[in-house]
């Protein structure tokens, strides 16, 4: 390095304007002469005038050595500001600070100025930046302020570690008592790097089972895969050591920040010391070296040694002030240390493994542990909301499907298929658990119908009491209408997710309170609400889209084609609607039905949410003891009630409009027809017209796509009164006249009462025309 | 909250803020002049900077916990109408982002009546209106809340204060109330305005330099009592700081600072009886003066809150001043300072300290992104995620 001598290259504009930047900077006290390198780095000493406390200042330096006007050595690269500096301190500079970079004692300290990437800062906020983090550095290293109790304990900085070891933090934590102590636990590792290498890297896990060992079973704990490959698996063990107390019965504390140094077994006993499991280490080592001297091993192998250091608060991004730090040693027979105390030491990385409270974390969820919540229907749609709770940390406790996952499946499954696996065929509930169990959750697998589960007992109502919700991602009808069938007491509320029209619009559902309005109900607040929207009705109430699919010779699929990428702009918003319940609650006030739709352009989806107050449910008398329900929603409760109004002294009906289950024997109105205008209203009876009615019928049926349809007629009466004899009449009459049974509903001054006017030979025949199933 | 103490460039004037670690703050006079009255006036908008340092109450307007009026002088108050309520705080005019004052703190002076010696300012007859209206309405109700609580620095002599009782602060007494509240985090010994003497032939400026409030703040750090002190005394003269060392050479430690406000924008007569303009070095320095302004602690710094410090016939700033000044600092390694000159005599900025457990410390002015060059980029860029 030599200073730029005259007719050398002018510096590159941005490191002139870099050291024009630093000339005008308040905390910059002067800057040097820049140097060139044989490489084409540029460095130059920058001198920073602290703003040190002034006693200190008179005084030309903290009491920790800081000076007043500290020389700092940038070094640009030739590729400035592509890559930002390099930031050196002076040789002298203690390292026992916290945020220095790791690093030989041979190299000059380089301070962490930032917590993130230079080159990002620099890139962002310009050079004037990071000399500005590079001042406060040097101002929080003078007065000891760089550890900020607020924010955490700084952990060891230890960043060129070839070696990671992966350990469960809570449950080693856990271990710890007040007593210093050890535990041997298991370490399940590969090797990278041939067998005759000087250099291998190992990445292993730890095991949270204590592992015991004697002479006799040791060679059984430490042992490594033969071969030549340059990858191998093998097992051995991991020595975790924790602090007790001191003399006086204090908890030992280790609150002096020491920088990594470890480099020999002689060096990791004295880390040990200060630690406080210095004792511990020695007198389980010493154990491990008697089982190693009847061991025959072919090589080295390693052994992981975790010492736990307990810090004066909390350590950064943890909620424990136990710091784990981990070393590898490699062993051998028989002495254990081939070079006895100079064995050589490694600092290891740790790595947390992966868990719900990890992935929580890392999604920006808080740390709640939420109720579990069951998926039934693990396709395309239902395996992609799973995996977006799992990544979330929030993963289904039980999933339910009968379906074999099939190759074609792998176009939208949110599972991905393995490298190399024969393609056998695997359940989908047991593949999307095994799946969630990579995320360190355990779903229960249950490969069978919903309907069939809960019939024979398979899934007990005991077993879903703590459930938030039931996901039903099966877009079966069958199955919403089973669901729907089921007492409020025997499932959790359920939300039903559920794609239309190959991809344009999502459906979901949310049952209200004690499930009303349940899962039927609300599809068929859906149809009218879609009625009312022609773009909507014609993609959802519509939607035909499915298609057979050849899928293998002579066999095919039947399905609603649409791209993996829709699925998944469906799945993830339609998982925020369910995590979000699950977090704040289901709603207390009726139930929710949101509709996304994909916009014009095949892109944009937008979201509408409408809530749904709870319906008023009629039993239907029926002469056959065939039970009926009639749920109707409150808003044609308004309308009938606004009618009654209308006409005070005589009695007044219309027609209700609606959906009708056969399976359920269920009657949804969600809609009312005025009576047509040759209607006759009397005190004692009401005589509906038939002027304009069947346009009515076939424009509603028309607009709704179909789904929607007369389901009978109401009409009021003026005093408490069940129906009459006419009434009773009426009903023969119409159960004879038409093919599906009908509701003959009453408002008597204080609630309903109604009447089915169906045969049984009758109800044979009925047709049920409900909207085409959608994908799931 | 770290307890900061900031001085506003306002040329040869005083305003500077002192945030308590309780969250408290005490302003200290105001001058406002450039870019807050003008937007085309290079000088910085100081009300803006002011602004950002204070605390906005649940109704969203900006408050001062306390505001001292040194003496009335336009140089300590210009300004003080069209920036700051004044009047009953059930008066404030909704949407005008006026600066409420919870409490006012003021020297006696405001009971006087004009006079030949006693001219005063508009912002000045404001301020004395306003505390002669809270001090009625504490004398009619025996209480008050914010924006109509008054404190009263040193008795009157004509005897209008001494009724006051609660609302009055003697001269030598240390206090540690704020808007009527006790606070841990500083002490105040009240060092000035004594009541008048007899030499009613002082021409009315020197009469009313002479009767400038003088605190010294004890100033906690980190929780840790008296880590700093910071002595200010608005435009007091030779006179007063004669006094005041022949008061308290024996008690020497109530005039030792950490951080000193010299006097009058340093003017060289709060250190001689002589004129510098036309005495030049024959002039002489009071050394009893010089002793009242002398206490500096190690590492001490005092701030000339004025224009640029020249070596010329001006004063203030006077430049023998500043040699003085620099002289008392010499032993204790302090530093002097000019507000106007830094971080340059074309854009001075607030001037900011610190206050922590290991005393007072200057705080560098750090680079805003928009004047940041380099890295090629000019303002800032949102950080995403890949």
């Amino acid at each position: 390095m030599h200073a730029l001598p005259s007719g050398a290259p002018p510096l590159s504009p941005a490191v002139a304007r870099a050291l024009r930047t630093a000339r005008a900077h308040d905390g910059v006290d002067g800057v040097g002469a820049p140097r060139l390198d044989m490489a084409g780095s540029v460095s130059v000493d920058i001198r920073f005038r602290l703003g040190l406390p002034i006693a200190w200042s008179s005084a030309g330096r903290s009491p920790n050595g800081v000076l007043a006007v500290e020389p700092v050595t940038f070094t640009f690269p030739p590729d400035y500001p592509f890559r930002s500096p390099q930031i050196e301190l002076r040789r002298e500079f203690d390292r026992c600070l916290a945020h220095v970079q790791p690093g030989p004692p041979s190299e000059r300290p380089q301070p962490c100025v930032y917590d993130g990437l230079l080159g990002d800062l620099l890139a962002a906020r310009g050079f004037g930046e990071i000399l500005n983090q590079t001042l406060d550095w040097l101002e929080k290293a003078a007065t000891g302020r760089l550890i900020d109790p607020a924010q955490g304990w700084e952990p060891v900085r230890r960043d060129t570690l070839s070696d990671i070891i992966v350990a469960d933090a809570p449950a080693l934590r856990a271990m710890v008592g007040r007593k210093p102590g050890h535990a041997w636990l298991g370490f399940d590792y590969l090797v990278c790097g041939a067998p005759s290498a000087v250099d291998v890297a190992y990445h292993g896990a730890v095991g949270t089972e204590r592992v015991p060992f004697n002479p006799s079973t040791f060679p059984e704990k430490v042992a490594e895969e033969a071969g030549t490959d340059s990858v191998r698996r093998g097992r051995s063990l991991a020595l975790f050591l924790w602090p007790g107390c001191d003399p006086t019965g204090q908890p030992v504390i280790a609150d002096k920040y020491r920088p990594e140094t470890v480099s020999t077994w002689a060096e990791l006993v004295e880390r040990a010391g200060e630690y406080g499991c210095r004792t511990p280490l020695v007198d389980a080592f010493a154990w491990f070296g008697r089982c190693a001297q009847a061991w025959r091993s072919a090589g080295r192998r390693p052994l992981v040694v975790i010492l736990c250091a307990r810090r004066p608060f909390r350590v950064i991004g943890e909620d424990s002030e136990l710091e784990l730090v981990p070393y590898l040693v490699r062993v051998e027979a028989p002495r254990a240390l081939p070079n006895g105390p100079e064995t050589e030491v490694r600092p290891a990385g740790h790595r947390h493994v992966v868990s719900p409270a990890l992935l929580r974390r890392m999604s920006g969820e808080d740390d709640r542990v939420l109720p579990p919540w069951t998926l039934v229907g693990c396709g395309s749609l239902g395996s992609k909301i799973a995996i977006h709770a799992a990544r979330s940390g929030r993963g289904p406790g039980r999933v339910v499907d009968p379906g074999i996952l099939h190759l074609h499946n792998m176009a939208r499954h949110g599972l991905v298929p393995q490298r190399w696996a024969i393609p056998l065929p695997e359940g989908k509930a047991h593949a999307l658990a095994g799946t969630l169990s990579g995320f360190a959750q355990t779903a229960e697998a249950v490969p069978r119908s919903i309907v069939a589960a809960l019939r024979d007992g398979t899934i007990r109502a005991s077993d879903l009491r703590r459930d938030f919700a039931l996901v039903n991602a099966t877009a079966s009808l069958p199955v919403r209408e089973f669901l729907a069938s089921r007492a409020a007491a025997d499932l959790p509320r359920v939300i039903e997710t559920t794609l239309y029209g190959a991809g344009r619009v999502g459906l979901v559902t949310v049952e209200g309170l004690d499930r009303n309005p349940n899962t039927a109900d609300l599809v068929t607040e859906a149809y009218a609400a879609a009625v009312e929207d022609a773009a909507l009705a014609d993609a959802f109430l519509a939607s035909t889209d499915l298609a057979r699919v050849p899928i293998g010779m002579g066999c095919g699929s039947t399905t609603m084609m649409m791209s993996d990428a829709r699925l998944s702009a469906f799945a993830a918003p339609m998982w925020e609607v369910i995590s979000r319940f699950g977090r704040d609650g289901m709603p207390k006030d009726g139930g929710r039905v949101l509709f996304g739709t994909v916009g014009e352009d095949g892109l944009s989806l937008a979201w509408t949410s409408r809530a749904v107050a709870p319906v008023n449910i009629v039993r239907a008398e029926a002469y056959d003891g065939d039970p009926h329900e009639i749920r109707i929603s409150a808003r044609v409760c308004d309308l009938i009630d606004e009618e009654v109004r209308r006409w005070p002294g005589v009695e007044t009906g219309g027609v209700l409009v609606g959906r009708y289950s056969e399976a359920t024997s269920t009657f949804h109105a969600v809609d009312v027809l005025p009576a047509p205008e040759d209607s006759v209203r009397s005190a004692t009876e009401f005589v509906l017209g038939t002027t304009g009615l069947r346009g009515a019928l076939e424009a509603l049926r028309g607009s709704s796509r179909g789904t929607l349809y007369c389901l009978g007629t109401w009409h009021s009466h003026l005093v408490e009164s069940g129906p009459s004899p006419l009434d009773r009449a009426t009903a023969q009459a119409m159960a004879v006249a038409r093919l599906t049974p009908s509701a003959l509903l009453i408002r008597t001054p204080t609630g309903f009462r109604a009447l089915l006017c169906a045969s049984v030979e009758a109800a044979v025949g009925a047709s049920n025309d409900v909207t085409n199933a959608g994908e799931g | 909250m770290a307890t900061k103490v900031n001085l506003f460039p306002v040329e040869n004037g005083d305003m500077t803020l002192v945030k308590f670690e309780s969250g408290a703050n005490l302003l200290i006079d105001v001058r406002v002049t450039g870019a807050a009255d003008d937007p085309d006036e290079p000088a910085p908008d100081v009300i803006r900077l002011l602004k950002e340092r204070l605390p906005r109450d649940a109704e969203g307007r900006p408050y001062v916990t306390a505001f001292l009026l040194t003496h009335p002088h336009a140089d300590h108050c210009l300004g003080l109408e069209k920036h700051f309520h004044l009047g009953p705080p059930g008066d404030y005019p909704k949407g005008s982002d006026k600066i409420l004052i919870h409490e006012t703190w003021s020297s006696p002076m405001v009971f006087r009546r004009a006079s030949k010696h006693f001219s005063i300012c508009a912002d000045a007859a404001a301020f004395c209106r306003e505390a002669r209206r809270r001090v009625r309405f504490w004398r009619d109700n025996g209480y008050a809340g914010d924006g109509n609580r008054v404190l009263i620095l040193g008795e009157d002599e004509g005897g209008k204060t001494d009724d006051l009782g609660a609302i009055l602060i003697k001269v030598d007494e240390v206090f540690s109330r704020i808007n009527g509240a006790y606070d841990s985090t500083f002490t105040i010994r009240l060092l000035a305005p004594h009541p008048k003497s007899d030499d009613e032939n002082l021409e009315d400026m020197r009469a009313h330099n002479r009767s400038s409030t003088i605190l010294n703040i004890s100033m906690s750090g980190d929780g840790v009592a008296d880590r700093a002190r910071f002595l200010t005394g608005g435009d007091a003269e030779v006179l007063v700081w004669e006094a005041l060392w022949q008061r308290h050479a024996h008690r020497a430690d109530w005039l030792a600072y950490d951080l000193l406000q010299a006097p009058h924008h340093c003017s060289w007569h709060s250190l001689s009886w002589d004129s510098w303009s036309q005495m030049g070095e024959d002039a002489k320095v009071s050394a009893d003066a010089r002793n009242g302004l002398g206490q500096a602690r190690a590492g001490a710094v005092i701030v000339a809150s004025s224009r640029p410090v020249k070596d010329d016939a001006n004063d203030p700033p006077c430049i023998r001043a500043k040699r003085e000044y620099q002289a008392i600092l010499r032993p204790v390694g302090g530093t002097f300072r000019c507000v106007g000159e830094e971080p340059s005599e074309r854009s001075p900025d607030v001037m900011e300290f610190e206050v922590t457990r290991d005393g007072l410390r200057p705080l560098r002015r750090r680079m805003s992104a928009s004047v940041i060059t380099g890295g090629g980029a000019i303002g800032r860029e949102p950080l995403g995620h890949g």
